[in-house]
């Protein structure tokens, strides 16, 4: 029995306003989610290493890369 | 180089059908080696579209898939008496629990970026569908895993649940009230579910590569361009 008295068995606030009725941990976890996905577009992201070819590239030379993947970078 | 003439063509693609082999592995290796070489399989580059916080989200949720596997296994082999009461246990049960937070937040997220840049483009229909297929079933698993804590809190959703599916008709067979079906299904059949269609979903990002942005389709038709310059070579 001194198992069940570990259990927490409180129930989470609830916040309602009329027929939308959700709890606090919810709220703050759905807040999170917009948050993360408004920070991920406006947030810029740190430059990478450059490749070879981009700095080949950038030198002057017009030469196309070998590859496709070349082209890219990161 | 001379102009491809038609008997050319025809005669360079019937050698390509002798090439193939006739078995069904030696297809599987013919198609594996042509469609996914080494190269486009683990490829150390990515096109600089993919240099925004947007598209780490995929990645962050396999992390966190892997984090939900790790600590899953640990609490399936402790078992309940042991995570209910233990502080190690209660550290795990909430690695487990944060884990599939983090997992949900970081897939929904995933799932937003990738519906509003129409992610489905350029023969990627089968990859977007496999992504909704993951996340339908993991609804599924977190439900289980809610149903499986074996305290007044799985009691509460589990009969909540099982109302909701008798109504659905499903109640017959998936019977959430049921602790030993529910928790077969959370440690096996669904973890093993996710993980083969996560697989063939990362697989199928990099046959036919991230999706760029809308306004940069440009730059993939160039790619591509290239890439068949160079299967030409």
């Amino acid at each position: 029995m001194h198992v069940l008295t570990g259990i927490p068995v409180d129930p989470s606030t609830y916040l309602t306003w009329g027929w939308l009725s959700v709890s606090v941990p919810n709220l703050i976890m759905m807040v999170i989610t917009v948050g993360l996905f408004v920070l991920a577009l406006v947030l810029p992201f740190p430059a990478g290493r450059e490749q070879p070819a981009e700095r080949h590239e950038r030198s002057g030379h017009a030469e196309r890369p070998a590859s496709a993947s070349q082209e890219e970078r990161r | 180089m001379t102009a491809p003439t038609h008997a050319a063509d025809a005669g360079e693609h019937a050698a390509d059908v002798d090439e193939r082999p006739a078995s069904l592995i030696g297809r599987l290796r013919y198609r594996l080696e042509h469609d996914l070489p080494y190269d486009k399989l683990l490829p150390e580059t990515q096109p600089s579209y993919v240099a925004s916080w947007i598209y780490v989200f995929g990645v962050l949720t396999l992390a966190a898939l892997g984090m939900i596997i790790a600590s899953g296994v640990v609490l399936a082999f402790n078992g309940p008496s042991w995570y209910h009461v233990s502080s190690t246990g209660h550290w795990f049960n909430s690695l487990h629990f944060w884990s599939v937070q983090l997992f949900f937040v970081f897939m929904l997220v995933h799932l937003v970026g990738k519906f509003s840049m129409a992610a489905w483009r350029g023969h990627r229909a089968r990859t977007w569908i496999t992504g909704m297929i993951a996340f339908l079933v993991s609804i599924i698993a977190g439900l289980t895993g809610y149903v499986v804590q074996t305290n007044f809190d799985s009691q509460w959703i589990s009969f909540e649940a099982k109302d909701g599916l008798n109504s659905a008709g499903v109640g017959a067979w998936f019977n959430v009230a049921n602790l030993g079906q529910a928790l077969l299904v959370h440690v096996f059949l669904l973890p093993l579910i996710i993980a083969v269609v996560v697989v063939i979903h990362v697989v199928l990002v990099r046959l036919r590569g991230v999706v760029p942005p809308i306004d940069a389709a440009e730059v993939e038709a160039r790619r591509e361009a290239v890439s068949a310059t160079e299967k030409e070579a």
